[in-house]
């Protein structure tokens, strides 16, 4: 992974964090700061669920450009697992789209 | 009136009319021609465009019969829903040959006879998932809306429209639990008969498809791109349209006219999940609770259930739950035959009870059960059923079930008896003594914060707040009072409801392992209105691919219910419904019923209303702005139990609630307004089996226009009663809330009743001055000309 793709991760990151969980999900309960890049966001951790995971594809899809509507259920939950694997899709699909 | 209170006496209801609009046709037997034929009429979708969504096809009215409808001018003001409706009911009129006599005319002797009834013993109950929301759709702007389609949103406006349409002035009512509600409105309505509210009453349900709610379906990922097979390899549903009635009637009637019978609804269960506001418990827990309740309600066994219509969506939550569900009631291997209906003409929400009901008796009376479209073959967790596949099969069930669940976990179950003409009697014990029905517990919440045992005291209606709980003029904050019972985003309403129904559970002395068992009815003529705009806004504002998918769950205003039920755990008998003003009494009127005939022994009802600029709008609309009242916001419950399961556990009991009536379609200043108010009030006492110079004190929930609250105030005082007792609205304290206001002055009923007297809890009444408070008479008014009144009194020893 070179340096400029690092920065673009966190980056993402932090536009995971901020914009696509604490504002879109109105978590009025925690601070980017609290949310570290592994910490679980359904079911436990965070205590996302069902409902606000759609809402975290459709904010991918309106903040990213990133469709995952085409990712099977099983796999596409082992992309939104943290923070760290939604930052990772997003890039992935960024250099897939570029090339 | 018949008086079904005292004997026990309740009487038996024939289905004697159907009529049914949707995507298969718009009568029933042209629907059942085509199911016959293994036909589906979901197609592609040509009502809005389905540019990047998941799904185009749906099951939309064919064109012709669409715009059949629209042409019709006399319903052109209203919102789609309750044209469908009265499209709907019409055909099921038509169908049972009932004919309506208006009440005033009795004298005239044009339509006596047989086939006739009038029109106040007849009444109707909608169930509707997403009301008037074409009316917001059109419009596609929530900063810009009109006052003529605005007008046409609230839900309890569908119901009001339909009834207004066929001349209807019995009990009306709109029951918004989404995809269960017009199995609950047929279940109520069968209710107002055994109970002696009315002879007949129209129910059903209707829903127009909406592009946001497709939207919503959409972002839930719940759509199937192709033709939705229930129980089978395809996984997912697909939104259908359409509206279903039925004319129930009361049998011994029914049988005297010759009416054709299609069966005998026998009874029916509610329930709720308690789990989660979309998904359904995984071991269909609720549907199983409601199933069962429905069979010992009923007094049927098991066994003699033949045939199974099933809610069977198609999708991977639904289906597999049900089943699990059913396995519970009917043993692991079920042998009784079960189909799903939606893939004939797909998922009708708040209509597909009604339509599936419908379809299914018009198919028993030609010797046929509904088929499972598609099915080929059980997926997982649907094997071991004996599932109906493609082709309809001859079979003449003695019994059957009808089933549908809903968002927000509500559940409904409907027995029906569906051979023999429904002439021989089923197993109800119909002569058992009628239990009665005491208030046990008070909760409330508002702009003054939170108490409990009274209202009065909190309304500022009170001469001293010296046993005040009210925590000030901040809003009410869950939050703050129970963080364990709050969750991120909960809305306003749902925060009020919460804490108005712990205060009244804990003002009633409940503990918490007695609230899975009892019920829990609930009204609201509006929901959350500010989570209903932010759905709307993201459909509307950033397209419908981008529908929030966190607020799409709280368009169906059963939410408040459906959370509260979560919070608490309330998974007995539950049911939200609307009816522009009358929430209180009537959630009373209606867990009073069920105490009484024995199905409940406590249940707990609460009301509530929400401030947001939505709601603002829909005021301004409803012509609200020119009450004299301030608007409102907030929620109150009480608990209602038997008077002996009050005594046996040795709660305090406020007060009795004697009698109820109800009227719908009262014009202001009118003669015919006039009999209808009085019809009401008459009702309640003649069940309370008391006079007018019995009552103490009324209290009177006036919406407050120019000229309405003198005017009810004229005809309740000319109601033979002299001195006339005096006549107060609290609205003047408390400002006016649609929903929240009758609970609030039923509540101020039970409280004065209790103190026994005015002094001390309601400010300067010189008439009551040292006059004992024995009986007081609440009466409520609707938006729309509805009249409803409850007679609080002293336990009568």
């Amino acid at each position: 992974m070179s340096t400029s793709q690092r920065l673009e991760l966190d980056e993402i990151k932090s536009i995971v964090k901020q914009s696509l969980l604490i504002d879109r999900l109105e978590l009025e309960d925690i601070s980017a700061e609290e949310i570290t890049d592994d910490m679980i966001l359904f079911g436990d951790g965070l205590g996302l669920d069902s409902v606000e995971a759609f809402e975290v594809m459709v904010g991918m899809e309106e903040l990213f450009g990133v469709m995952v509507e085409d990712i099977p259920a099983e796999e596409l939950k082992l992309h939104l697992k943290n923070v760290q694997s939604i930052a990772e899709l997003i890039l992935l699909k960024h250099t897939k789209g570029m090339d | 009136m018949a008086n079904a209170k005292h004997t026990g006496h309740t009487h038996r209801v024939a289905v004697t009319g159907l009529g049914v609009l949707c995507a298969l046709g718009n009568n029933p037997e042209a629907v059942f021609t085509r199911m016959l034929n293994t036909d589906t009429g979901i197609r592609a979708l040509t009502r809005f465009p389905s540019d990047n969504l998941q799904c185009s096809i749906a099951g939309e009215l064919e064109r012709e019969q669409l715009a059949a409808l629209m042409s019709d001018e006399a319903t052109a003001s209203m919102d789609s829903c309750a044209r469908y409706a009265i499209a709907a009911a019409r055909q099921a009129l038509g169908d049972s040959g009932l004919v309506i006599q208006s009440f005033n005319r009795n004298d005239d002797g044009l339509e006596s006879g047989y086939q006739s009834m009038t029109s106040d013993r007849i009444g109707l109950a909608l169930g509707t998932c997403n009301g008037g929301i074409l009316s917001l759709e059109k419009q596609w702007d929530l900063t810009a809306l009109d006052d003529a389609n605005t007008a046409n949103y609230p839900f309890y406006q569908q119901g009001d429209d339909a009834a207004h349409a066929l001349g209807l002035n019995g009990p009306v009512i709109t029951i918004n639990t989404a995809c269960a509600a017009s199995g609950n409105a047929i279940g109520y309505a069968s209710d107002m008969i055994r109970w002696g509210m009315a002879d007949a009453m129209l129910a059903g349900g209707s829903d127009p498809l909406s592009h946001s709610v497709f939207a919503g379906f959409n972002v839930l990922r719940a759509l199937n791109p192709l033709p939705s097979s229930p129980f089978g390899s395809r996984y997912g549903l697909n939104l259908g349209e359409g509206a279903a009635f039925v004319v129930l009637e009361r049998l011994d009637k029914a049988l005297q006219r010759g009416a054709r019978i299609y069966g005998e609804l026998c009874s029916y269960g509610l329930s709720n999940d308690a789990y989660h506001e979309t998904a359904p418990h995984p071991e269909g827990a609720g549907i199983q609770r409601a199933v069962e309740m429905a069979l010992n309600r009923a007094g049927v066994p098991r066994e003699r259930i033949q045939y199974i219509n099933a809610h069977g969506t198609g999708t991977m939550a639904n289906d597999q739950a049900e089943l699990s569900g059913l396995r519970k009631v009917f043993g692991d291997t079920i042998t009784v035959p079960i189909s799903s209906s939606k893939a004939y003409f797909g998922h009708n929400l708040g209509a597909a009870a009604a339509v599936e009901l419908v379809t299914s008796l018009y198919a028993i009376k030609q010797g046929f059960v509904p088929g499972t479209l598609h099915y080929d073959g059980p997926r997982d967790g649907c094997g071991n059923v004996n599932i109906i596949g493609e082709e309809m099969p001859r079979l003449n069930p003695q019994y059957m079930l009808s089933n549908n669940a809903a968002f927000g976990g509500h559940n409904v179950s409907l027995v029906l008896r569906t051979d023999s003409c429904g002439t021989e009697p089923h197993c109800q014990s119909s002569s058992k003594q009628s239990a009665r029905v005491v208030i046990t517990g008070i909760g409330a919440v508002g702009d003054w914060g939170i108490g409990q045992g009274g209202v009065l005291h909190l309304i500022g209606g009170s001469s001293s707040a010296e046993d005040s709980d009210a925590g000030g003029k901040a809003p009410f904050s869950l939050k703050e009072y129970d963080k364990s019972k709050y969750e991120r985003r909960m809305n306003k309403i749902a925060q009020y409801t919460i804490g108005a129904a712990l205060a009244a559970i804990e003002n009633a002395g409940l503990t918490e392992s007695a609230l899975a068992d009892i019920g829990f009815i609930y009204g609201t003529s509006r929901g959350s209105t500010e989570s209903i705009s932010r759905f709307l806004g993201s459909v509307f504002e950033k397209g419908p691919e981008y529908a929030s998918s966190i607020y799409f769950p709280h368009t169906v205003i059963n939410s408040i219910a459906g959370k509260t039920a979560e919070k608490l755990q309330l998974r007995g008998f539950n049911s939200s419904l609307s009816t522009g003003g009358n929430e209180g009494i009537t959630a009373a009127l209606y867990a009073a019923g069920m105490i009484r005939e024995g199905s409940l022994s406590v249940c707990l009802i609460g009301a509530g209303d929400e401030r947001s600029e939505l709601s603002d709008r829909i005021d301004q609309a409803k012509g609200l702005h020119a009450s004299r009242y301030a608007m409102t916001e907030g929620s109150a419950c009480m608990a209602l139990a038997s008077l002996d399961q009050a005594l046996s556990s040795g709660a305090k009991i406020y007060a009795e609630l004697l009698g109820f009536g109800t009227a719908f379609g009262a014009a202001q200043h009118t003669t015919d307004g006039d009999v209808l108010l009085c019809a009401a009030i008459a009702e309640a006492l003649i069940q309370a089996e008391i006079g007018m110079h019995d009552i103490n004190l009324v209290l009177l929930n006036s919406v407050g226009r120019a000229g309405e609250t003198e005017w009810e105030i004229e005809v309740i005082s000319h109601m033979g009663s002299q001195p006339v007792p005096p006549i107060i609205c609290l609205n003047e304290a408390s400002g006016y809330g649609e929903s929240f206001s009758s609970m609030l002055h039923l509540a101020a009923a039970a409280e004065l009743v209790h103190h026994g007297a005015a002094c001390g809890i309601l400010r300067q009444q010189p008439l009551l001055e040292g006059m004992r408070i024995r009986n007081v008479l609440t009466v409520s008014s609707s938006v729309n000309g509805s009249y409803s009144a409850a007679v609080v009194g002293e336990r009568r020893e």
